[in-house]
C-alpha cells in the first residue's frame, strides 16, 4: 500500500528525518512512535501530499504522493480540529460527499453508536468535547476508504477506552482493505506493527 | 442561496441602475443639443423659383434634412406687409423684385460637420448661383456642447467603469476569503478539490446574469409602460456584462493561490 525508499524530510535546510526503506501492507495498523519535535506530523502531511520538503519516493498504491495531490486518496486526522464549529456533528460527517448511499448513511450511524456520539449528531461541533470531535474526524475519514488513514498523536485525545472505541472504527477501514498509520509518544497496544522516530531515523520495533 | 452571493447581487444591481442613469442623463441632455441644434436653419434665397423647387427634390433623400418649406416672393412680399403692418407701401414693396425663399430645417442628430460640409459642397458645386445663409453661431454653440457633454460622458463612464470594477472586485474577494476556512476544512476532510473552481463558476453565472437580467428586465418594462422613451443601446448591456465577466475574472486571478 505505502514504500517509502530514500527518504529525506527536511524543515527549512535541516534534515529531521529520514528512512531508508519502509513498506506498510494493506489492512495493517501500525503505529509510529516518535518524541515531541520528531518530525512525526510532518511525515503525515508529507504522505498527505501537503508538505513538499523532503527527497526520495513515496509511492501510494504503486503511484507517486504527487499523483494524489488534487485527488486525495489518503486522510489524515491532524491535532488540530478540521471540523466547521457551527455546523452539527452530522453534517460535518457528510461534508465530504457529494451524495450519500444510505448503506454509508447506516454505516455512519453504526460508527457513531460504537464509539457513543449517536445522541449528539444533531448537536453544533462547538458544543461537543475535544474527544468528540476527534471521533467525527475518524469516523468521517474511515467512511470514504482511502487507501491509507493516518492518525497523528493519536493518545493525545482518547483516554485507553476511547482509543480502544477508535481502533473499533479504523478497523471498519482496516477490513476494507486500507492501512492506518497512528502517531504516538508511547507504545500502542492493538496494532500490528510498530516502528519508531530515533535519532532521526525510523527503526522497527 | 448564500448570504453574500445574494447581497453581491443587490450591490451589482444597484450599481448597474446608477450606470443606467448616467446613459439616461446623456440622453436627455444630446437630445436637447440636437433640438438646440435643429433650430439653427438654412435659408436659401432664388430669382428663380424653379432652381429651389429642383433642389427640394435633391433634398428629399437626403437622410439630415428634416423638412424644407419654399416660399415665393410673392408670399414673402405678403408675410413682410403682414408682419410688419406695411399696408400702406404695398404696393411700393409689391413693386419691388424679392426673391424666392427656401427655409431647410435639419435633423440636429444627424447635421454634424461632415453632413454641414457636404452640404455646402453639393449647394456650391450644383447652384453655384444661389445665395444662402446658415445660423453658424447656433449650430457651432450646439457642436461645441455635444462634444463637450460627449467627453464628459466619456469620462463619467470611465469613472464609474473603476468604481464598479474595485467595489465588485473587492466584494468577491472578501466573500471568497470569508469562506477559505469553510474550503481548507472541507478539503482535508477528503471533498472534491475542484469543488472550490466549480462554485465559483457557478456564483459568477449568478453574478453576471441575475443583475444584467434585473436591470434589463426593468428597462423593458418601463419602456414598455412608456414610463421612460428614451433608448438604450443593447451594446450598453452588453459592455456591463462584459464589466462582471471581467470582476469575476480579475477576482478569480488574484485569488489564484486559494483554489
Amino acid at each position: 500500500m505505502l514504500k517509502i525508499s530514500d527518504f529525506f524530510l527536511n524543515k527549512k535546510k535541516e534534515n529531521i528525518l529520514s528512512i531508508g526503506y519502509l513498506e506498510i501492507e494493506h489492512s495493517q495498523i501500525v503505529n509510529l512512535i516518535g518524541n515531541n519535535n520528531s518530525g512525526k506530523s510532518l511525515f503525515f502531511k508529507t504522505i498527505h501530499g501537503d508538505y513538499f520538503n523532503f527527497s526520495g519516493d513515496i509511492i501510494i498504491k504503486e503511484k507517486p504522493a504527487v499523483f494524489y495531490r488534487k485527488r486525495k486518496q489518503t486522510a489524515l486526522v491532524e491535532v488540530a480540529s478540521n471540523l466547521l464549529p457551527n455546523e452539527t456533528v452530522w453534517a460535518n460527517i457528510l461534508l465530504p460527499f457529494p451524495k450519500i448511499s444510505s448503506r454509508i448513511k447506516m454505516k455512519i450511524s453504526e460508527l457513531c453508536f460504537l464509539v457513543g456520539i449517536d445522541d449528539i449528531l444533531h448537536e453544533k461541533v462547538r458544543n461537543i468535547s475535544f474527544s468528540q470531535q476527534k471521533f467525527v474526524e475518524i469516523i468521517r475519514s474511515v467512511v470514504q476508504l482511502p487507501y491509507l488513514v493516518m492518525v497523528d498523536d493519536i493518545d493525545m485525545y482518547f483516554d485507553e477506552v476511547n482509543y480502544a472505541k477508535a481502533i473499533e472504527v479504523l478497523k471498519f477501514a482496516v477490513s476494507s482493505g486500507s492501512s492506518v498509520l497512528l502517531s504516538s509518544k508511547k507504545k500502542l497496544p492493538y496494532v500490528d506493527r510498530t516502528i519508531k522516530i530515533q535519532t532521526s531515523t525510523v527503526v522497527e520495533l | 442561496m448564500k448570504r453574500g452571493l445574494v447581497f453581491q447581487i443587490i450591490v451589482t444591481f444597484i450599481l448597474l441602475i446608477g450606470w443606467n442613469i448616467l446613459h439616461f442623463g446623456f440622453e436627455k441632455q444630446q437630445r436637447k443639443i440636437y433640438a438646440k441644434s435643429s433650430q439653427a436653419k438654412m435659408i436659401i434665397f432664388a430669382e428663380d423659383l424653379s432652381k429651389l423647387k429642383d433642389l427640394e427634390i435633391d433634398f428629399e433623400q437626403v437622410y439630415y434634412i428634416d423638412n424644407v418649406e419654399i416660399e415665393s416672393d410673392e408670399n414673402v412680399a405678403k408675410s413682410l406687409i403682414e408682419n410688419y403692418d406695411l399696408g400702406d407701401v404695398s404696393d411700393i414693396l409689391v413693386s419691388y423684385n424679392l426673391p424666392n425663399i427656401m427655409s431647410v430645417t435639419f435633423n440636429g442628430s444627424h447635421f454634424r460637420t461632415k453632413e454641414k460640409k457636404e452640404v455646402m459642397d453639393f449647394l456650391k458645386q450644383n447652384y453655384p448661383e444661389l445665395n444662402f445663409a446658415f445660423d453658424e453661431v447656433l449650430w457651432q454653440t450646439s457642436e461645441d456642447e455635444l462634444s463637450s457633454l460627449q467627453e464628459n460622458y466619456l469620462i463619467a463612464n470611465l469613472v464609474l467603469l473603476v468604481v464598479f470594477l474595485f467595489i465588485l472586485i473587492f466584494l468577491r474577494i472578501h466573500f471568497e476569503i470569508k469562506h477559505d476556512e469553510y474550503w481548507r476544512i472541507f478539503r482535508s476532510a477528503g471533498g472534491n478539490y475542484q469543488k472550490r473552481n466549480i462554485e465559483y463558476i457557478k456564483d459568477s453565472i449568478y453574478l453576471t446574469l441575475i443583475p444584467v437580467g434585473l436591470v434589463m428586465a426593468v428597462y423593458y418594462f418601463l419602456t414598455y409602460r412608456k414610463t421612460i422613451n428614451y433608448h438604450l443601446d443593447i451594446t450598453l448591456f452588453g459592455i456591463e456584462l462584459a464589466a462582471i465577466v471581467l470582476v469575476a475574472l480579475v477576482s478569480r486571478i488574484l485569488l489564484w493561490s486559494k483554489f
